[in-house]
């Protein structure tokens, strides 16, 4: 199967940090469902063009966070996720966004003002109708 | 985050669970004269169950050392541990029939031979030869068994050596330069045949290559080597994420070669209108210190295997 996880080889961010991210925000999200068998730790390398001591390691990760549990001799698979952490995820990944753009707002010299009647409009915008 | 223990050769060190890593090959020492090319001395650890890339320009003494592997010629000095076996200059036969090799270079030898000649030979002499993997293979890569091999294409030649090198499974896989002469879809076959069959079973594939895209999908440790000397051997993704390009604002009143003497500063060019490029082996050390010193990193990039080979060439 086909897991859209796309690394940027520009970026400080070390591969295996960037991998863990997008995969968890998948399964957090539900875009990858409860009880996917995930590819093979080689398979997924070879998607990703990196090696498969990273892939182990976002397996591992991913696994002693509850998000993957690994059967031995069939494969890793996503694990059931809390409506609780999906919530708490779907939070998180909003304020995120919202820091980046505010960072932008700082960099080009917004006021609090300017970035609230911004925000405003955008919301209008989006939730028109 | 775990506490990572980074051995200097860049090898995790088991802690996620998984055993610490059994050899496959273990050179100590190795020295060997070709001609005008000296081969080491060097030391190398290849691991089971991993891809080693070697990866060094045409005469960087790759092929002799995996010339060296198979027992095909052997070291003036030092010692080989194939598999768990010393190799003592004696041919070990129960080794060779554990081992595939698929050299860079066609077997003039081989010209006249089919397919399907050659491989009814082999099929006795391996005890693992599978058969099954074999007539696939052949469908996949679209060969004709009873054509003789010197009347092929070089891809098509290529595929057959790649199908007589691989399809007894062996413990340890070389390849030289396997893609070589293929187009991208028999490419693409390939990787897939040879991740298939490192998941099948704890093997080690060591392959020597000079292009980046062979090693990149690849390889899981990178081992530079440039006439004859060993540079290093390192864990792809770590030198991935370490060296970096670091474009930085320097104003007129910055001494642009002070910057030179930042933690990790491989090489530094002023690339006029107040950027200054920095290409860095740690880009953890060097973000760090430029923050201290106060300068703003206005974009970060990505540095090529084959860069990092030449910054690794001109240090040495």
């Amino acid at each position: 199967m086909w897991i859209p996880i796309q690394i940027n080889e520009n970026s400080a961010e070390p591969l295996y940090h960037q991998i863990e991210v997008q995969l968890r925000s998948l399964i957090l999200s539900g875009q990858v469902e409860e009880g996917t068998l995930l590819p093979s730790i080689r398979e997924f390398a070879n998607d990703l063009k990196c090696s498969v001591i990273t892939v182990r390691r976002v397996y591992q990760d991913l696994e002693s966070e509850g998000l993957l549990r690994t059967k031995q001799g069939t494969g890793t698979f996503v694990a059931r996720v809390g409506s609780d952490e999906r919530d708490r995820h779907r939070k998180t990944a909003v304020v995120e966004a919202m820091e980046s753009a505010v960072d932008v707002g700082i960099q080009v010299q917004c006021t609090k003002e300017d970035l609230k009647a911004i925000f405003q409009e955008v919301l209008d915008a989006k939730y028109k109708g | 985050m775990p506490n990572i223990k980074v051995k200097s050769n860049g090898c995790y060190d088991g802690i996620w669970g998984e055993p610490m890593e059994e050899l496959v090959v273990h050179m100590k020492g190795i020295v060997k004269e070709r001609g005008k090319l000296r081969i080491g001395p060097m030391d190398l650890d290849i691991p089971k169950g991993y891809v080693t890339a070697i990866v060094g320009s045409n005469g960087s003494g790759k092929s002799t050392l995996m010339n060296m592997v198979m027992q095909i010629i052997h070291p003036d000095q030092g010692q080989i541990e194939l598999l768990g076996h010393t190799l003592a200059g004696d041919h070990q036969w129960e080794l060779k029939r554990r081992i595939g090799y698929v050299q860079e270079q066609s077997w003039n030898d081989q010209n006249g031979d089919t397919l399907e000649q050659i491989v009814n030979q082999m099929k006795y002499w391996y005890p693992t030869w599978n058969q099954a993997l074999y007539e696939r293979l052949v469908t996949v890569f679209e060969i004709d068994p009873k054509q003789r091999l010197g009347k092929m294409s070089k891809g098509t030649r290529r595929k057959c050596e790649f199908i007589i090198g691989f399809v007894h499974e062996p413990d340890l896989l070389l390849l030289d330069e396997p893609s070589s002469g293929l187009d991208p879809l028999s490419w693409k076959i390939m990787l897939d045949e040879i991740r298939a069959y490192m998941d099948r079973g704890e093997r080690a594939v060591l392959l020597a290559s000079h292009i980046i895209d062979e090693v990149k999908r690849l390889a899981d440790y990178v081992v530079f080597m440039h006439r004859g000397k060993l540079l290093g051997k390192y864990e792809k993704d770590q030198l991935m994420d370490d060296w970096k390009a670091l474009w930085v604002e320097a104003g007129p009143e910055l001494n642009c070669e002070s910057l030179r003497r930042l933690g990790g500063v491989m090489a530094l060019e002023n690339e006029g209108r107040n950027v200054v490029k920095i290409v860095t082996l740690d880009v953890t050390l060097t973000e760090k210190a430029l923050e201290q010193a106060g300068l703003r990193i206005l974009r970060t990039g990505g540095v090529e295997l084959d860069e990092i080979l030449t910054y690794l060439i001109q240090q040495s």
